[in-house]
């Protein structure tokens, strides 16, 4: 095993050094340095932690969205609330630290060749995931048998879609993290639009809510109630994509009249608005589509389980993917996705109420569609970490082998020697 | 024999795990006397043998009825031997097999049998069953019977609490009232061939009557009138009696389907209603239920009774063989038989007993020599035996032999192998007979877990995969990588909690070569273990991306494979940073080794994420048992570390100035004491014992380079030099 060198004497040079040069070189010893690395990777560790045993009674989703998507966030510990860095600032830091330090700073000689490698291939998967996370789309596109389908559903994000009724189509929409902060009492905000004859403020937004009917059970002094009805708030689910959104809407019309909306992800219609000059809106909150560049037809799905017993051995759908009118059979199942023009699609789950009873056209499969532009970027990143970390630790194993066997041929030599 | 004490708390650990052992044994031994009137003879050992072998299908898989009856007894009992006494003194031993034998065909002695194990004496005082003396009990079913009604009251009850959030003695009512419920209908497997069923309706037409027996209808001969009058019965007209004996029996899954395309086999109950209702069946369900009603009339007569066994075994063989399923059964005999994991037990103890009794011999001498050698040669054979194992069970499986683990029970497998494998290469390095004791003892630890978990289960380990891991691929190259990553990261914990512990025992760190080959053990692997780890995280995220459509979801697995590699690389980094030398190394290492225990068993435990393939129930406290001794370890390295600390200082403090290092003029008095008290604020270093000393440089000389390692080394780490020519040592800086 490896002998440890000493590294207190280099170190202290360096800050020695560090102590005598200009403030930008300062910076750099600073962000270069193991110090930071250390630091950063045990907030890290912290934080990884504490996302994972959150995870026991908060949806996965909002523990992402507070430990992993964010870039400070606040930890109750018992009564104390304690700042703490989330994922982005510390992966970035990490960053900065391994470009300064494990790129740029250390030596460049054969001996640190695998630790450059391992760090580059640590930046090309950070990359990813910053890539991933700012560009990658995600949702479901579900089929019955024999259905061709090419638009998806995301599994999160909302928006509200504002469309004329006509040719027009949509002449607006409003992303929900434009005004998912407006869950307390009070809060506002309103969105204009040239193409549109009317402000939209919206009020009371609720992450996870009903739409309960007022006659059925009262509302709460101040929750506004709208055709009779008033958006209830629930606790948020523990799966975050069971979550139904409600926000409030107020459209005034250029001369001045408001009419109040309720705006649900559930209401089986639009909620439409007439203007004064006869013009018809419809207002819809929905979850966020996007269209496939080509299509996908499901010809049948097969779920086979172990026999005399309920675990799922096999599912996979056997699919037609149509693109610029041409067919091709494929199979999709589990861990063999179909991955077409930058899109993958996977066999993600199904309708497991298949029985006898049911006729065969209420059966349908879900495929989970992502579209991630750095897809791939994390099996370079990994041959590269194999690479670098199997080069440098073999020397390391290689030098602590050879010290050994002289220091044996060393003490065998010395009775001879004497 | 020289540095004695630092065997004490290795021999404190053989006693500990010796008198687990001998609690384990006695709390199996005691039983209760059971009396002569339900006694039996011994079965034929080829009639055991012949039942044992025959095939069935449980769990979606085919395997021989030994290893279903071994994990029944397992469950109901606590262990896979039953042992019997009776009030004449006289002893009776089953095996799994005779005992499911018993069971089946002598029922009403069968269930006076000692079978049920409960902890606790109080959890069955609450269901009103009157408890046996001590703990750990077996209740024979006829005891527990009476109490069934109320153990369905609690169990409604109690099952209505979280599994984490019950008493233990909720737990052991569930556990009891599920396992006297299962037992009940295995008693009740073949009532039908026993008894055959009472025709209601008045007189039975002739055909009927004439094979009725002692008022009764066999159905076997119930199916064979149907099927001479060429007909047969809608599902509906099944009278309630026969589906409630077919329920009974449905659990036995002894027949390969006729049609060769299903690949469900038929049960016992399934037999009995094909044939009553199914005329292409009919032919075969005659048969099949007749032979069983012959086993069941012959119970008494062996000799017929095994001519029958044979004929029906030999004709569900063939079918087997024809389905080509029946090639793994005598490779799961033989794999039961051999029982690799319980000997590799044995071994690897008998490896750490060797290792600590050479210690105790003198260095060097034939004896030190031959229980050296012993020691390589039993971590060899165990680890052989080992992987044999385990790649008998993923050829017994149909995967490939590389695909080794699937499920929380072969990971422990798996992980004891590498412990061994990376410990036998570390010692191939170091040769300090080292290496070798701290990896037998955590591989016979390993090995006592798989046997631990394997009895808490109860269930059989070897599993058909769920969809997700059907992948020979990824469960070859991810999971085994990822679990090469834990071996690693236990080992180097065991090495820093050696450490850890040497340091409290032995302040004067005399022999350096001991810490030093402990450290270097400790870094090498947290090296190999960041390599392994990293990679094995990285690939699982390609595995998910080729799963569940994305790289990383933050799923507790996931989050806790990320940890191991963050703890690996703060340890590596703080360590060239030169914020931890040789002490913090070892702690950090140590806690890194709990969070290898949270990735690899905790995450499993809070009930959330995707990758909730394992069993955990029962586990929970071998975790934290696991967290407080890495804790317990590294607050008595801590204290061993400041004990040290403020020893330097108080020396520093009573007898030179703060900054005056050493100064060795000629003739000057030089003690040993001297040069360790300056040292302070830098690694101790120590010399051996010796009287004061007096004389010129190069009596100084010589005294200094007793310094053990290289004593320019250690003059530098002092910042000391000898100067040619002086006699006095200077401060360098």
């Amino acid at each position: 095993m490896s002998d440890l060198p000493d590294t207190t004497t280099t170190s202290a040079a360096a800050a020695r050094k560090s102590s005598r040069s200009s403030l930008p070189a300062r910076a750099f010893s600073f962000m270069a340095s193991f110090g930071v690395g250390v630091v950063v990777l045990s907030f890290l560790l912290l934080l990884t932690w504490l996302g994972t045993v959150s995870q026991v009674d908060t949806s996965l989703y909002d523990v992402q969205k507070k430990y992993f998507d964010s870039w400070i966030f606040i930890e109750d510990v018992g009564s104390l609330k304690i700042p703490l860095p989330g994922a982005f600032l510390l992966m970035s830091i990490l960053f900065v630290n391994m470009v300064c330090g494990g790129i740029i700073r250390i030596r460049k000689n054969w001996r640190n060749f695998g630790v450059v490698i391992s760090h580059c291939s640590i930046l090309v998967i950070l990359a990813a995931g910053a890539i991933s996370f700012y560009y990658k789309r995600e949702g479901n596109l579900k089929l019955h048998e024999g259905e061709t389908g090419s638009l998806f559903t995301s599994y999160h994000d909302r928006v509200i879609e504002i469309s004329e009724v006509g040719p027009n189509g949509p002449v607006l929409m409003i992303h929900e993290n434009q005004f998912s902060d407006l869950d307390t009492p009070g809060a506002t905000r309103a969105f204009h639009a040239t193409s549109l004859p009317f402000e939209i403020t919206l009020s009371n937004y609720a992450k996870n809510t009903f739409a309960e009917s007022a006659a059925m059970r009262p509302p709460p002094a101040g929750q506004p109630v709208i055709d009779g009805f008033y958006l209830r708030p629930e606790k948020a689910a523990m799966s975050a994509e069971a979550n139904l959104a409600g926000v409030l809407a107020t459209v005034k019309s250029t001369d001045g009249a408001e009419k109040q909306l309720l705006l649900w992800e559930v209401a089986t219609a639009p909620v439409t608005y007439r203007t004064a000059d006869g013009r018809v809106f419809t207002l819809r909150f929905k979850r966020q589509t996007w269209e496939l560049p080509f299509t996908v037809t499901l010809t049948q799905f097969t779920h086979e389980k172990h026999p005399g017993t309920m675990r799922p051995k096999v599912f996979s759908s056997d699919v037609v993917k149509r693109d610029n009118g041409v067919d091709q059979p494929i199979k999709i199942e589990m861990n063999k996705p179909l991955r077409h023009q930058g899109y993958t699609l996977f066999q993600a789950s199904y309708n497991d109420q298949w029985t006898a009873a049911r006729p065969r056209s209420e059966m349908y499969s879900v495929f989970a569609v992502v579209k991630n532009p750095s897809d791939q970027w994390p099996v370079w990143g990994t041959i590269m970490a194999a690479v670098g970390m199997t080069l440098h630790f073999c020397m390391k194993l290689a030098e602590a082998i050879s010290r050994s066997s002289r220091k044996r041929a060393a003490a065998a030599s010395a009775p001879t020697a004497a | 024999m020289k540095h004695w004490k630092r065997l004490l708390p290795v021999l404190a650990v053989i006693l500990v795990m010796f008198g687990i052992s001998l609690g384990e044994i006695l709390s199996n031994t005691g039983k209760l006397a059971i009396s002569t009137e339900y006694k039996l003879p011994s079965w034929p050992r080829e009639t055991v043998e012949r039942f044992a072998r025959m095939p069935v299908q449980e769990d979606g898989r085919i395997k021989p009825v030994e290893t279903m009856a071994a994990y029944k007894l397992l469950r109901f009992h606590g262990t896979r031997t039953l042992r019997l006494k009776y009030a004449d003194d006289s002893r009776r031993t089953l095996k799994p097999t005779e005992w499911l034998m018993d069971v089946l065909f002598y029922p009403e002695k069968a269930r006076h049998y000692p079978l049920f194990v409960v902890d606790d004496p109080s959890a069955v005082s609450l269901a009103g069953i009157t408890p046996h003396d001590s703990r750990r009990q077996r209740y024979s079913f006829a005891e527990v019977e009476p109490a069934m009604p109320k153990l369905r009251e609690l169990y409604t009850e109690f099952s209505k609490i979280k599994e984490n959030e019950r008493q233990p003695q909720q737990s052991m009512i569930i556990n009891l009232a599920q396992n006297a419920a299962d037992f009940q209908t295995m008693l009740g497997t073949l009532d039908w061939a026993r008894q055959g069923i009472q025709p209601g309706g008045g007189t039975p037409p002739p055909l009927v009557a004439a094979v009725m027996k002692d008022g009764r209808l066999p159905l076997s001969a119930f199916a064979s009138v149907l099927r001479q009058s060429g007909g047969s019965l809608s599902f509906d007209d099944v009278p309630q009696t026969v589906r409630d004996l077919a329920v009974r029996s449905q659990w036995f899954v002894p027949y390969p389907h006729p049609d060769r395309e299903k690949k469900e086999w038929m049960s016992l109950g399934h037999m009995i209603i094909a044939g009553l209702i199914a005329p292409a069946m009919q032919e075969m369900a005659v048969k099949g239920l007749g032979e069983w009603e012959s086993l069941a009339a012959q119970r008494d007569d062996r000799p017929a009774f095994a001519t029958t066994l044979n004929q029906l075994a030999s004709q569900n063989e063939a079918a087997a063989t024809t389905r080509g399923q029946e090639w793994r059964v005598p490779w799961e005999i033989f794999y039961n038989r051999a029982d690799f994991f319980y000997y590799t037990l044995q071994i690897f103890t008998f490896a750490f007993l060797f290792q600590a009794i050479s210690w105790l011999v003198a260095p060097g001498s034939r004896g030190s020599r031959l229980l050296h050698g012993g020691t390589w040669l039993a971590m060899t054979v165990g680890l052989i035996l080992l992987v044999a194992g385990m790649v008998i069970r993923s050829v017994i499986m149909g995967r490939w032999i590389t695909s080794v683990v699937t499920n929380l029970y072969e990971t422990i497998l798996f992980i004891t192998a590498f412990v061994v494998i990376l410990g036998l290469v570390a010692e191939w390095i170091t040769r300090k007979k080292l290496a070798l004791p701290v990896t037998a003892g955590l591989a016979a630890v390993g090995m006592f877990l798989a046997m631990k978990h394997d009895s808490g289960k109860a269930t059989d380990t070897l599993e058909p995969l769920q969809a997700v891991l059907n992948t020979n691929f990824w469960l070859s190259i991810h999971v085994t990588t990822i679990n090469i990553g834990y071996a690693a990261g236990l080992l180097a914990a065991g090495f820093a909690a050696v450490y850890l512990i040497a340091r409290l025992f032995d302040p004067a760190r005399k022999d350096a070569e001991f810490y030093k080959t402990l450290v270097g053990c400790t870094y090498g692997l947290v090296c190999f273990g960041l390599l392994f780890s990293l990679v094995g995280t990285i690939l699982g995220g390609l595995w998910a991306n080729d799963s569940w459509g994305r790289f990383w979801g933050w799923d507790p697995k996931e989050n806790g494979a990320l940890m191991i590699v963050l703890g690996n690389l703060v340890i590596l980094h703080a360590r060239l940073g030169g914020y931890i030398k040789e002490f913090g190394l070892a702690l950090l290492t140590l806690l890194n080794g709990a969070i290898v225990a949270f990735s690899w068993w905790h995450v499993n435990l809070l009930g959330v994420g995707l990758h909730s393939y394992g069993f955990t129930s029962g586990v929970k406290e071998v975790v934290f048992i696991f967290y407080y001794v890495v804790l317990g370890v590294s607050a008595l390295g801590i204290v061993a570390w400041l004990r040290d600390r403020w020893y330097r200082e108080e020396k520093a403090a009573g007898s030179l100035p703060p900054v005056c290092l050493v100064q060795i003029p000629t003739a000057s008095l030089v003690r040993p004491a001297d040069i360790k008290i300056a040292s302070r604020n830098r690694d101790a270093v120590s010399l051996p014992a010796m009287s004061d000393l007096t004389g010129d440089e190069s009596v100084v000389r010589e005294a200094v380079e007793k310094i053990p390692g290289n004593p320019q080394v250690g003059l530098a780490k002092l910042g000391l030099e000898f100067t040619k020519g002086t006699d006095s040592a200077e401060q360098k800086k």
